[in-house]
């Protein structure tokens, strides 16, 4: 049988006792699992926490995962999950940006790059965690509705509807960012 | 003038519409100012999302994660083979010297000799031992299927 995720063939490596592909899987997705939980918790540190915590319980509980599935979303529901719980213990608000403490992987540091994703930052301060998380995984190349909506647990529809509300406020945000940083010019 | 909704505008942008209904509100947003704003909007923040890079944790991150399981999983093999000894001298010891065990009463000093005291018949001490070794040996088993066989099948 074979199988479109690329992750099933290192998860059979895995599961047949060769611990050495647990890194190359660990590589593929914690950019990914990392910017999820930031998204939820706003803070580099415990994002990073959670991030490492949910890869923890992952492989903790690896020979239960359903090999018919897609990996990636059986992991970002780990982070999602493990990132909101995360944030209902520590119930503090971030109100200020974490600026600096986490590495952009883009290599581009253009000014303008740096002060449009320093909008986009603010505005998408503006969303709940939910909003920010779907809207970040809508974004992610491979993530359908589908896959959103599995990681959230929540139904399609609800989904739509939820993105396309987040996209309209985003988009709201940012032309009232941008009007400021034009007066405060 | 037709009434273009957001919902429809994020649509487009999405490239999610079919060819003629992409290319009606393709000429209403050339046509119409406001829907163009609007448009321009929406596009602005989906290219600001689109170009919006992944956020890396630190160099550590996955030595981390790896260590975290390994000591995961030695800590719970050394507990397990500690249990398992622990409980495989019980079973030893108690299979020595269990069955050997005789009460010894001395009532002299009690001045209890006019006394008849009656001792409850009911309970079978060699039965109970036998019980509770054999509830010991089992959990001796199940520990040592734990943490020494399992782990070697598995590698």
């Amino acid at each position: 049988m074979t199988h479109k995720d690329p992750d099933h063939n290192l998860i059979t490596k895995i599961l047949n006792g060769d611990e050495s592909c647990r890194n190359e899987l660990i590589v593929r997705h914690k950019d990914y699992a990392y910017t999820i939980a930031y998204n939820v918790l706003n803070n580099a540190e415990e994002a990073e926490e959670v991030a490492h915590d949910a890869f923890v319980k992952a492989f903790k509980s690896l020979h239960k995962f359903n090999q018919e599935a897609k990996f990636s979303t059986w992991l970002y529901r780990i982070v999602f999950n493990t990132a909101i719980s995360q944030q209902r213990r520590q119930k503090r608000k971030h109100s200020d940006l974490d600026e600096g403490k986490h590495v952009a992987s883009s290599e581009n540091n253009s000014l303008e790059l740096q002060d449009r994703q320093k909008y986009i930052e603010q505005a998408m301060l503006q969303l709940n965690e939910l909003d920010r998380t779907s809207i970040t995984l809508f974004y992610f190349d491979e993530m359908s509705l589908e896959d959103i909506a599995k990681i959230l647990d929540m139904n399609v529809a609800t989904i739509k509807v939820r993105l396309h509300r987040a996209r309209k406020r985003l988009a709201k945000a940012i032309q009232e960012i941008l009007k400021e940083e034009a007066l405060t010019l | 003038m037709k009434n273009i909704s957001d919902e429809k505008l994020l649509e487009y942008i999405d490239e999610t519409l079919v060819t003629s209904e992409s290319e009606e509100i393709k000429k209403l947003i050339s046509e119409d100012q406001s829907l163009n704003k609007r448009y321009s909007e929406l596009l602005e923040m989906h290219l600001m999302l689109k170009e919006k890079p992944l956020l890396t944790p630190s160099e550590s991150f996955v030595e981390g994660v790896i260590h975290s399981l390994s000591y995961r999983r030695s800590r719970f093999r050394k507990s397990g083979l500690i249990l398992f000894i622990a409980a495989l001298t019980v079973v030893i010891f108690g299979s020595i010297y269990i069955p050997e065990l005789v009460l010894n009463f001395n009532l002299e000093p009690l001045s209890l000799k006019n006394f008849t005291v009656e001792m409850p018949g009911g309970i079978d001490l060699k039965q109970l031992n036998i019980i509770l070794l054999s509830a010991l040996s089992f959990i001796s088993l199940i520990l040592f299927e734990k943490t020494v066989l399992k782990p070697l099948f598995k590698r």
